[in-house]
Formats: structure tokens, C-alpha cells, sequence
């Protein structure tokens, strides 16, 4: 039996908008797949062991709890250092990304990131709240953004482009951050569930790095993209082929 | 020993009519009326607070409800004719279905919908300390004198009790003109907002000034009478509201924000219903909480327990039971799936999911919903379906909770989703929707329905 680890970050303080979804989005598309994905919590005050992790994942939460998360942070920025270098997957939404960066400044107070990657945060004037279609390397991704910081990259490369929507900045057309299998993005809530192939780009990097596994077995995709489809064009018309 | 007599048979008869079908409401009244004429004193002596009366020509049921319910959210007991009973012998039958066998009742408050012209009847024995009017309109079949005669009652009666607070609707001259010679602490509501308040019997009459018979102009003109009126012969005018309504219309949602002379007192309310009456009465019931000192948070969890349970586990049958449930948040859909999981009955389910603005735009907690639940009981499932808006989130949602995609059925519209239900071989049908939804399918279901038992009873007002 096949088993992978998913080390699900600080699940108490940062679960805003949905983000068990992709969680039960890697769970579920793992077992049509007969791989056994193991779900462990990282808790404030937890030590840092993560020699088991095949995969993080980092949510969203509302500052206060962001706060929290990033001073405990602190405490296990080395082990996730190793992890990142090593080329574990990670994926960072929202709260989770902008905390992977050096500062992600507040309107009024500004709160020092985990440094892990060269990039940093600075309040807007207005939210960014709306669908978003961005272009990665070889698919699109179909989301939801609602954040105020603008996320600068500092020359590191970008998970993908925005096509619609505002992204990082709302000026570069970058959206999040991708380094080695970092996957920082502000498409929130339940990202995987219409965007399967994201999903299952982790999963192979997981398979890859534990077991060598080059290829993944294809599962029927039809209703997802049927879904990304309905909110392709709910979007524009024009979008409905990048479905 | 008369009174007790006459309680004991007002009760009796009370029991045998409810025993034959009937709601009751007056017989029992009218009988201990006719035994013992000074029973309607002595029950409002025994109130230990306050008695409020709400009277006028339209909404007084909305009305005086929604104070009921404030009332009791206030943690108090409180008697009321919550049906609408209110001549004299319905508010004594109110009294008596409270009361012991021996006629005492154990209540801080009562409010009481008074009807119009039985307000003087009624003050003979009984001095509010609150009166509420909602407006004077003349009845389609009255007459304009008619309508100064009955005004012309009710300040007599309310010159008998000058302790009498009047709560009064300052868009309404025909109220307003009465009030002028009185003695009595007033108080005034009124809407501020100049917004189209959509409602269909925009009486085109005139409206002439009750001082000087000259016609009134209006700034804004709501319904009937009802608007900001001023004469510009007399210089009688629309009073300035001690509590004035704000209107906030955004997509298919209406937002009543009353605010009290204070400015401390402050209440949002979501409209529900939609029409002029509803953001009249609901102006009336929230000024009148304020004047009984409730703070905002009281009032505003007594008019959500007020609501009309529209589409909460509401019942229908078409071809079989079929259950209409409202749902609007993470909460809402567990407690609704909870109740599914627990019917051994073969089922169908459809969901239907919107994303407007009352519904809330972002979707993401669908993921935060325990669909998982169902699946223990997805032998009994014969279909899952989906319809609104964001149909197939919920669809991905459902396959990721497990459910075979045999038995997921998407569906572009709310009368799809309706057919699917009917027609789908199973004992029950559940329907669990959001906001927006709601009223088209309750509509559907309505039109369909051939069981007429189950609809719930209209309000009368
Ligand atoms: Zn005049």
C-alpha cells in the first residue's frame, strides 16, 4: 500500500473559508487512487517533526489567529526549511502564503513573517474580492480571492499569471508563489476541488519524492470540469474553453 | 364567586369549541362577558408592568406580534391575542386561556390588538399604558365622514386615560391631526427615506388637511395617506419622527435601520417580506420596544423569533410528503442534513445553492458543511439533487463527500429541481436551499400542493 503524510498546519487557528476542502480534495483523489494519505495536525506548541510530511498545508485565518500562527512559526522555521529545500510540496493559501514571506504588514501594525522565502506583504487600500483565472504552467486555475496585502516577489518566480481578477498586487499580473514545490497562492477556500490538476500536481510531487513514481493514474474528471466550465463562463464566455 | 363561575364556563366552552375544530377565539370571551361585565378590568389589574394596545386600521396583527415576541425575548411573560381576536370579548378570551381556574393570571405584560372602533369599549375598563397606532385608512366600502367619526371616538376614549403613552406613525396626517389637541406624552415613527416601497394600492385619492380642509402636498408619498405631508395654508406638517426609519435597498435585498432620537438606540433589521406594511409594522414594533427600554440586541432576536416560519421544515404533498427546509449557513445545512439522516424513509434530496448577495457571494463553506452525514444513510438516498447557481460546487461537493455519481443529478432550474423530486420513485422528498431560492420553490411547491391543511395559516391583519 502506497501511504503519503499530509502535515496540515495550524488547523485551529487557520481554517477560514473552506480550507478543509482541499484537504478532503487531496484525501479523496488519493484514495480513488488506492494511496493511503495519512492527515496529522500541527498545533501551536507542537515540535517540529516532519520527517514523515510528504505534503503541508497552510490556510488562512483572520490576523489576530495569523499572528498567533506566525510567532509559533518560529519555533519550527528550521525543520520547515529543510522541507522546503528538500523539495517537499506545500501549498500556502492567503493567511498561510503571505506568512511564508518576511512581513505582511497590517493597516495598522505591521507583523514579521517566518522569512522562510525572500518576499513580503503591504496593505491596500481595498480588498480584492471577486473570481480569478490564472495561468500556470501548462493549466488554469479557477478560484475565489478576498485579501487586502499585496504581495511583492522580489524577482521569485510566481505560481501563475493572472487572467482574470487581481492576483498578488493587482499590478504585476503575478498571482502567488511558486518555489521548488512551494505553492503560495490567494485563490482561498476550496481551491483543489475545481482544480484537480493542481491537486494532483502535488500528489505526484509527493509520489515522486517518496516512492519515485513517475506517472499517476488518470481518474474522471468530467463533473470538475463541468464545474470549472459553469464558472469559467459565469465569469465570461471567453473563458469557458480554458475549462 | 360570579367571576369565578364565568371563568370556569368561559373555559369549558373554550375547550368544547377547540374539541369541535373551531379556533375559539370569542365564544368564551363573550360568554364571561355577559356573566360578568367588569371581567376585563379586573384581568388588567392583575398585569404586573405594563399594557400596551396597538391598534389602527392595518397591521395591527404584524404588529402587536412582533412586540409580543420582543416581550418575551425580554425574558418576560406576556398575554396577547396572537391571532387577531380584538374585540373585547377576543382580548377577555386571550385573558382566560392564560388565566387559572380561578382567574388569575401571572403576567408582566399584555399587549393586545385593540380593533379601531372598539377602542373606547375597551378603555372603559382598561387604561394602556402604551397605545401604538399604525394608521387610519378608510375602508374601500366607508365613507370620508366615517372616517372623522371613528377618529372622533378614539380621542374621546383617549381623553378618559391622559397617563396613556401614544406611540404614533408621523406619516400619517389622518393620525396625526387627532393628536394634536391631546394632552398626552407622544411619541412619533416615521420613514425617512424616500424609496419606492413597491406597494400595489397606491390610493390616488387626495389628501385634505384635517385642520384646514386644504389639499396636503406630499414630498414623498408611500401608500395611502402615508408620506411626508405638509399643508401649505395651515402649516400643519409632518411631526419629526423620535424614531425614524432608514431604508437600504441593494440586490434583492431591503435593509431597515431605525434609529431613536438618542441616537443610542440603533436597529438593522433584514427585510424578509418585502412590502410597505411589513417595514411599517416592523418601524411601529421596534419603537415601541425601545420605548419599553429593550435594547437592540432584544429586539432584534424577538423579531427573528417573530418571523413567519416561512420555509423552515415547511410541509407539502405532492404525490408524497415532501419538506421544504431553509438553510443559510454551515449551521443551517447540518442541522437540516441531521434531520434527513434520521428518516428511515427511502428519499429523494435536492440542494440548491445561489451565491446573490443575501446568500453570500463566496461559496467556500460548503467545505465547512458535514455533507459526510448523508452517506450514512446513502442506501436510502435514491438521487441527490442539484440546482442553483452554484450547482455544481455543490455537486463536486457531494462527490467529494463520497456519493456516487450515478446518483447525481445537476439541474439548471428550480422547476427541474422540483420535477426531479416528484418524479423520483421514493416515500419523501427534502428540499434544502438557501436565501434566494426559497420563495421561487415555495412557490412551485404551493401551486402543486394538494394538501391544503398544510399550508400555513395567512396572517390577518
Ligand atoms: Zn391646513
Amino acid at each position: 500500500m502506497i501511504k503519503l503524510t499530509l502535515c496540515h498546519l495550524y488547523p485551529e487557528l487557520l481554517n477560514l473559508y473552506g480550507d478543509t476542502g482541499n484537504i478532503i480534495t487531496l484525501v479523496k483523489r488519493c484514495q480513488w487512487r488506492g494511496i493511503d494519505l495519512n492527515v496529522v495536525q500541527h498545533n501551536i506548541g507542537d515540535i517540529g517533526d516532519f520527517k514523515n510530511a510528504d505534503i503541508f498545508f497552510i490556510g488562512g485565518g483572520a490576523d489576530s489567529e495569523q499572528d498567533i500562527a506566525g510567532h509559533d512559526m518560529k519555533n519550527i522555521k528550521s525543520e520547515l526549511k529543510d522541507a522546503v529545500e528538500e523539495g517537499k510540496a506545500f501549498l500556502a493559501i492567503c493567511g498561510g502564503y503571505q506568512l511564508l514571506g518576511h512581513y505582511y504588514q497590517n493597516k495598522d501594525d505591521t507583523a514579521y513573517g517566518l522569512g522562510l522565502l525572500d518576499f513580503h506583504t503591504e496593505p491596500g487600500d481595498s480588498y480584492f474580492v471577486g473570481n480569478i483565472v490564472v495561468r500556470t504552467h501548462d493549466y488554469h486555475l479557477v478560484g475565489f480571492e478576498n485579501h487586502i496585502g499585496r504581495t511583492w516577489l522580489n524577482g521569485l518566480k510566481p505560481l501563475g499569471h493572472v487572467v482574470s481578477g487581481f492576483g498578488n498586487n493587482g499590478e504585476d499580473q503575478t498571482e502567488g508563489l511558486r518555489y521548488k514545490n512551494v505553492m503560495g497562492t490567494y485563490l482561498h477556500g476550496p481551491l483543489l476541488p475545481k482544480n484537480p490538476k493542481l491537486c494532483d500536481e502535488i500528489i505526484s510531487i509527493a509520489l515522486k519524492n517518496k516512492y519515485n513514481i513517475e506517472s499517476l493514474e488518470e481518474l474522471d474528471d468530467s463533473l470538475e470540469i463541468k464545474a470549472r466550465e459553469h464558472t469559467l463562463r459565469s465569469i465570461s464566455n471567453k473563458y469557458s474553453s480554458l475549462a | 364567586m360570579r367571576r369565578i363561575l364565568a371563568i370556569m364556563i368561559a373555559k369549558i366552552t373554550i375547550a368544547l369549541v377547540k374539541l369541535m375544530g373551531h379556533r375559539g377565539s370569542n365564544i368564551g370571551g363573550e360568554l364571561a362577558l355577559r356573566m360578568c361585565s367588569d371581567i376585563l378590568a379586573w384581568f388588567g389589574s392583575q398585569v404586573k408592568d405594563k399594557i400596551i394596545f396597538v391598534t389602527g386600521t392595518n397591521g395591527k396583527t404584524s404588529t402587536n406580534n412582533m412586540i409580543y415576541s420582543i416581550i418575551r425575548e425580554s425574558g418576560h411573560s406576556c398575554i396577547c391575542n396572537r391571532l387577531g381576536a380584538n374585540l373585547d370579548s377576543g382580548l377577555i378570551s386571550a385573558f382566560i386561556n392564560n388565566s387559572s381556574i380561578f382567574g388569575h393570571i401571572d403576567a408582566d405584560y399584555a399587549c393586545l390588538e385593540v380593533d379601531e372602533a372598539s377602542l373606547a369599549k375597551v378603555m372603559v375598563h382598561i387604561k394602556p399604558h402604551i397605545i401604538v397606532f399604525t394608521n387610519i385608512f378608510r375602508d374601500q366600502l366607508d365613507r370620508y365622514s366615517e372616517i372623522d367619526v371613528l377618529l372622533n371616538r378614539i380621542k374621546k376614549s383617549l381623553k378618559t386615560s391622559q397617563d396613556t403613552v401614544l406611540l404614533i406613525n408621523a406619516d400619517d396626517p389622518s393620525l396625526v391631526s387627532l393628536e394634536a389637541s391631546l394632552p398626552h406624552v407622544k411619541y412619533y415613527y416615521g420613514v425617512e427615506t424616500a424609496a419606492d416601497m413597491g406597494s400595489e394600492d397606491m390610493a390616488k385619492d387626495s389628501v385634505f388637511c384635517k385642520k384646514c380642509g386644504c389639499r396636503l402636498h406630499y414630498d414623498h408619498y408611500y401608500y395611502g395617506q402615508l408620506g411626508h405631508y405638509v399643508c401649505k395654508k395651515c402649516g400643519f406638517k409632518r411631526p419629526i419622527p423620535d424614531f425614524k426609519a432608514f431604508i437600504q435597498d441593494s440586490e434583492e435585498k431591503r435593509k431597515l435601520t431605525v434609529v431613536g432620537k438618542d441616537k443610542n438606540f440603533k436597529v438593522e433589521v433584514d427585510m424578509d417580506i418585502n412590502d410597505t406594511y411589513s417595514i411599517y409594522n416592523t418601524l411601529a414594533a421596534v419603537s415601541c420596544a425601545a420605548l419599553m427600554k429593550n435594547t437592540p440586541e432584544t429586539v432584534l432576536c424577538g423579531l427573528e423569533s417573530y418571523r413567519p416560519q416561512v420555509g423552515r421544515m415547511e410541509k407539502f404533498y405532492i404525490g408524497k410528503p415532501i419538506t421544504l427546509n431553509l438553510a443559510k449557513n454551515p449551521v443551517g445545512f447540518n442541522e437540516s442534513m441531521k434531520i434527513v439522516s434520521q428518516d428511515e424513509n427511502s428519499k429523494i434530496i435536492a440542494i440548491g445553492v445561489n451565491d446573490f448577495p443575501q446568500d453570500g457571494c463566496d461559496v467556500s463553506w460548503l467545505w465547512d458543511t458535514n455533507f459526510e452525514i448523508l452517506l450514512e444513510v446513502d442506501d436510502t438516498i435514491e438521487n441527490y439533487t442539484v440546482f442553483g447557481r452554484r450547482r455544481y460546487d455543490m455537486a463536486l461537493r457531494l462527490k467529494y463527500a463520497g456519493v456516487d455519481e450515478n446518483k447525481l443529478t445537476v439541474v439548471d432550474t428550480v422547476f427541474d429541481a422540483v420535477d426531479n423530486v416528484l418524479k423520483t420513485k421514493s416515500d419523501v422528498g427534502y428540499i434544502l436551499l438557501n436565501y434566494s431560492l426559497l420563495f421561487d420553490t415555495q412557490k412551485i411547491l404551493k401551486g402543486r400542493n394538494e394538501d391544503d391543511k398544510t399550508h400555513p395559516v395567512p396572517s390577518v391583519s
